[in-house]
C-alpha cells in the first residue's frame, strides 16, 4: 500500500498479508477491517499485481501474488 | 527530425496527411462553445464576488426578476444540498460538493470572481442589466492568497472543517493545509552525507493559467420531463455529463452532452463551471440558455495551475552519482483542495535512479480560483527545482550537464517512483540524441547562455469506446467518445487505414455524443492516441475477421483460405474481393458491418524529454530573448508526426511563457491585477524562435503501433531549461519564476 493511502485509510499500515482470490476480494477483505476503504479504492487507486498495473480487478490472484495500491494521478 | 530504434514498414503510420478538421476550421464553419445557438435560446450572465473571502448574508433577487426580459434568476439556494462525496473525474478524484460550490457559492465566496448568482434574459444586455439589480449583502472576511501566510497560525480559514489528510495523526484543529503527501526511500541523511557536492535552495513559482483561446461556454436545455441536453466544448463530454448529473442529482441517462469543437483545453476543460448553472437557469425559465465567459471571467474563475514554493537539497558523489535528495514543496490549491501534490511527487525525481530520497508535498488552500489540471499537472514546478539543482551540481562537479543526467537516468527494468519496474522507456536515447544534436555543440555569442533540462510524465491509458462501421461502398466510419484536442481524428483515421489497408481519405472520424457511444474518459493524461487508438485498432481487426468470413462465403471457400491484405480479401485460389465488394453484400449476410469495442487500457509507458535552450540577456534592461530551442522526446511511435511535433513545440512554448512572463498577480485586496491577455503576457510567435524537435521513437510493445502519450511531457522540462540558460547567461542562479526583466536585472552581479 502506498504510504499516503495507508495513512489516510488504514491507520498507516502499509503492508498486509491477506488471502484473496482477486483484487475485488482483497479490497473487500481490507474493507472488513477498515470500513470505507472499498469506496476509496474504487475512486482513488490504481492497482499493480506482481509489478504490472492491471485494470481488471477480477483476474485471479495467487497465494504469492504481490498487490500494490497506488494513488491515481490526474493528467491534463 | 526523427530517430527510430525499431524500423518497420508502414503505409500510413508516420505519414503526414492533411488534417480532416482543417477545412471547417480555416473557413470558420467549425462550431466552438460560444458559437452554438438553439431556437428560443436565452442569454445567461453570472454575478461574481468582488471580495476574496466573504460570507453571503443575503441576496435579494426581486428587482432583477422584475426587469422586463428576465426569465430566470438563480443563486446557491437553487442547488441541491450536497454531502461531501468522491467521484472519479477524468483520471483523478473529485469531491462533488466542492465541484458544486465552485460552480456557485452557497454561503461563502472564496475568491474574487466566485459565482454568487446568475440570470437568464432575452438579450445579453438585459442579462447584464439584471446583474446590476441583484443586491448581495456580504460579511467581508479576512483573506489570504500567499501560501506561507495561509499556513501560519491564525491565518484566515477558508474551510472551517478542513483537517489535514495524510498525516500519521489527524490533527484536531482545522487549517488551510488540505493534504500532506510523503514519500521516502532509503536514508537521505546518510545519502547526503556521502555527497561530494550538494545543490540546494528555495524555488518559487506563481500560478499560471492554461491560456486556451476559447473561453468556457455552453448551451443547456432542460425539458419538463426531466431530460436535458448540453452542448459544450470540453476535453470529455462523458465526465462533464457525470459531474453535472452528480451536482444536480440527475440520473445520468437523462442528460445528453454533445461535444463541440474545442479551442484549447490543456487540462483546464476536464471539469465543470457553467454547466449546472446554465441547466438550472434553463429549468427555471423553460427555455434553452447559453452562457459564455468573458476573458476576465476565464482568468478569475477557472482553474490555473498551482504556484508554489519548493525547498530542495540534492547531493552527488564525485563521479556524478546522485546519492541523496530531499524535497519539500507547497502548492497553492486555490479555493478548494486538490492541487497536484501526488502527480508532482511521482514526477519530481521519476527520471533518475536515487536510492535515498525523501519528498513531502503540501496542498494548501488560499483565496484564489480553485486550481485545476494544466498539462502534466504538478510536474513542471517540481522539475524546475530538480533540474536547476542538477545544473548546479554539474557545474560544481565539473561535469557536462547531459553526462550527469546520463549517469543517473532511469532505464528499462529500473523501478518507477512507486516501485514498479519500467518497461521500454527511452530516456537514455533522448539524452544521447540531445548530446549528439548540432544545437548542443553550436557556439554561443557573448551574453548568451545555454540550458539543459530533462523531465518525465507518467501518461495513462484507461477507458475508451469506439464504433467502427463500413459503408456499402467500402468507406470506413469511426466514432469515438474522445474529443479531438490535439489531432486524434487524424491519428484514429491513420490507424484505421493502416489496419484495413485502405486509403486514409476513405476513413472518416466523428466525435460522438454521450447518448451514442459508451463511456470514454477525458482526452487528457496523454491517453487518447494510446487507449482510444487501441480500441479503434481492435474494432478494425474484429471487422477484418468478419470481412474474411464473408469473403469466404462469397467465394465458396473456407475462411482459413482467405487472408486480408491491402484492403482486400485474398483467397488462396488467387481470387480477390475488395472491401467495397464485400460491404455491398451486407444485406445478404447477417447485417451491417459494424463493431463496437471498449477498452480499459493498461500497458501505457511514461514519456521522457530533454530540452536545450539558448538565451540572450540584455544586461541593461533584463530582457530575455530565447535565441534557439530544441525539444527531444521519446514519443513511442509518431502516428502523425506533424501533430507530435506540434505537441513538443506547444509544450515548449507554454513552458517558456511560464518561465519568463506568465503569473497571476494579486493585489492587496485579493483581486487579480492582470486578468487579460494584454497584462497576462503569454508568448506569441514573434517572441520565440522556431522550436526544433527530435522525435526519438522507442515503440511501446503494449500498443499495436507502439504508441506512447506525447502531449504532456513537453511542458515539464522548459521551465528549468530556460532558467538554466538565463542563469548561465547572467552568471547567477535564478530561483524565482517568472524571470521578468526586473528580477533578471537584480540577478546580474556587476550591473551598474
Amino acid at each position: 500500500m502506498e504510504r499516503s493511502l495507508a495513512l489516510t485509510f488504514l491507520r498507516g499500515q502499509e503492508d498486509w498479508d491477506v488471502a484473496a482470490g482477486s483484487v475485488f476480494q482483497l479490497v473487500q477483505a481490507i474493507e472488513q477491517i477498515h470500513p470505507g476503504f472499498a469506496d476509496a479504492a474504487d475512486q482513488r487507486v490504481l492497482v499493480a499485481v506482481d509489478g504490472e498495473l492491471v485494470t481488471d480487478w477480477s483476474q485471479p490472484l495467487h497465494a504469492a501474488s504481490q498487490v500494490l495500491f497506488v494513488p491515481r494521478v490526474g493528467g491534463g | 527530425m526523427s530517430i527510430s530504434t525499431q524500423g518497420q514498414a508502414f503505409r500510413h503510420i508516420g505519414s503526414r496527411p492533411v488534417r480532416p478538421d482543417g477545412v471547417e476550421k480555416v473557413t470558420g464553419k467549425a462550431l466552438y462553445g460560444p458559437d452554438f445557438v438553439t431556437a428560443g435560446m436565452l442569454h445567461g450572465a453570472i454575478l461574481r464576488s468582488p471580495h476574496p473571502h466573504a460570507r453571503i448574508v443575503s441576496i435579494d433577487t426581486r428587482r432583477a426578476e422584475n426587469l422586463p426580459g428576465v426569465k430566470a434568476v438563480i443563486t446557491g439556494q437553487d442547488f441541491s444540498d450536497l454531502q461531501s462525496a468522491e467521484m472519479v473525474g477524468g483520471e483523478t478524484t473529485l469531491d462533488v460538493r466542492n465541484v458544486a460550490l465552485n460552480c456557485m457559492a452557497h454561503d461563502k465566496a472564496l475568491y474574487v470572481g466566485h459565482a454568487v448568482a446568475a440570470v437568464a434574459a432575452t438579450t445579453p444586455r438585459i442579462a447584464h442589466e439584471a446583474l446590476a439589480l441583484l443586491s448581495v449583502v456580504y460579511e467581508i472576511l479576512p483573506h489570504v492568497t500567499d501560501i506561507d501566510a495561509a499556513l501560519e497560525a491564525g491565518a484566515p480559514l477558508l474551510h472551517e472543517g478542513l483537517l489535514t489528510k495524510g498525516l500519521a495523526e489527524t490533527p484536531e484543529t482545522p487549517s488551510n493545509a488540505a493534504l500532506c503527501f510523503t514519500m521516502t526511500r532509503g536514508d537521505t541523511v546518510t545519502g547526503l552525507d556521502k555527497a561530494a557536492a550538494v545543490a540546494s535552495g528555495r524555488f518559487t513559482l506563481k500560478p499560471v493559467h492554461q491560456g486556451y483561446i476559447e473561453p468556457h461556454a455552453c448551451v443547456a436545455s432542460w425539458n419538463a420531463d426531466g431530460q436535458a441536453q448540453l452542448w459544450v466544448s470540453s476535453q470529455g463530454a462523458f465526465d462533464i455529463r457525470n459531474q453535472t448529473a452528480a451536482v444536480l442529482k440527475m440520473r445520468i441517462a437523462d442528460l445528453k452532452v454533445t461535444p463541440l469543437e474545442i479551442g484549447g483545453g490543456f487540462g483546464g476543460k476536464t471539469t465543470i463551471y457553467l454547466e449546472p448553472v446554465t441547466l438550472l437557469l434553463s429549468r427555471k425559465s423553460g427555455r434553452p440558455v447559453r452562457i459564455a465567459m468573458s476573458r476576465d471571467e476565464v482568468f478569475m474563475a477557472t482553474g490555473p495551475a498551482p504556484g508554489g514554493d519548493i525547498d530542495i537539497h540534492i547531493g552527488a558523489g564525485s563521479d556524478g552519482t546522485i546519492c541523496g535528495a530531499v524535497m519539500e514543496f507547497r502548492y497553492s490549491g486555490g479555493a478548494f483542495p486538490g492541487s497536484d501534490t501526488h502527480a508532482a511527487a511521482m514526477s519530481a525525481f521519476g527520471h533518475y535512479r536515487i536510492a535515498d530520497l525523501s519528498l513531502t508535498g503540501w496542498d494548501v488552500v488560499t483565496n484564489m480560483p480553485s486550481t485545476h489540471a494544466y498539462r502534466a499537472p504538478g510536474a513542471p514546478q517540481v522539475t524546475f527545482a530538480v533540474e536547476s539543482c542538477l545544473d548546479d551540481l554539474a557545474s560544481r562537479l565539473g561535469m557536462d550537464p547531459i553526462d550527469l543526467r546520463l549517469k543517473n537516468a532511469v532505464r528499462p527494468g529500473d523501478l518507477n517512483p512507486v516501485g514498479l519496474p519500467l518497461g521500454a522507456i527511452g530516456f537514455d536515447e533522448c539524452l544521447e540524441a540531445a548530446k549528439a544534436h548540432p544545437h548542443y555543440a553550436a557556439p554561443l555569442a557573448a551574453g548568451q547562455g545555454r540550458g539543459i533540462a530533462a523531465g518525465m510524465w507518467g501518461n495513462y491509458g484507461g477507458q475508451s469506446s469506439c464504433v467502427v462501421s463500413i459503408a456499402s461502398d467500402g468507406t470506413v466510419l469511426v466514432a469515438t467518445g474522445s474529443p479531438d484536442i490535439g489531432g486524434s481524428r487524424a491519428s484514429m483515421a491513420i490507424m484505421a487505414a493502416e489496419t484495413f489497408g485502405v486509403p486514409y481519405e476513405n476513413v472518416r472520424v466523428t466525435i460522438a455524443d454521450t447518448a451514442s457511444i459508451g463511456y470514454s474518459m477525458v482526452t487528457g493524461g496523454s491517453r487518447t492516441t494510446f487507449a482510444t487508438g487501441m480500441a479503434v485498432v481492435d474494432a478494425c481487426k474484429s471487422l477484418i475477421e468478419t470481412l474474411r468470413n464473408r469473403a469466404a462465403g462469397l467465394l465458396g471457400v473456407e475462411p482459413a483460405d482467405v487472408t486480408w491484405k491491402a484492403g482486400e480479401a485474398r483467397c488462396s485460389t488467387g481470387e480477390c474481393l475488395s472491401i467495397a465488394a464485400i460491404a455491398t453484400k451486407s444485406g445478404q449476410f447477417s447485417g451491417p458491418l459494424s463493431a463496437e469495442v471498449t477498452v480499459n487500457a493498461a500497458g501505457y509507458l511514461p514519456g521522457y524529454g530533454v530540452h536545450i535552450c539558448d538565451s540572450e540577456v540584455d544586461r541593461e534592461t533584463g530582457q530575455v530573448k530565447i535565441t534557439r530551442y530544441t525539444a527531444v522526446q521519446d514519443v513511442g511511435r509518431a502516428i502523425h508526426p506533424d501533430y507530435v511535433e506540434g505537441q513538443l513545440q506547444g509544450g515548449a512554448a507554454q513552458g517558456i511563457g511560464w518561465a519568463l512572463n506568465e503569473a497571476y498577480l494579486f493585489n492587496a485586496a485579493g483581486t487579480m491585477d492582470n486578468a487579460g491577455f494584454l497584462d497576462y503576457r503569454m508568448p506569441v510567435c514573434s517572441d520565440l524562435p522556431m522550436i526544433d524537435t527530435v522525435m526519438v521513437e522507442v515503440p511501446n510493445p503494449a500498443h499495436p503501433y507502439g504508441v506512447k502519450g506525447v502531449g504532456e511531457t513537453p511542458i515539464v522540462p522548459p521551465l528549468a531549461a530556460v532558467a538554466n540558460a538565463v542563469s548561465r547567461a547572467v552568471g547567477y542562479r535564478l530561483r524565482d519564476l517568472p524571470m521578468t526583466p526586473d528580477r533578471v536585472c537584480a540577478a546580474i552581479p556587476d550591473r551598474d
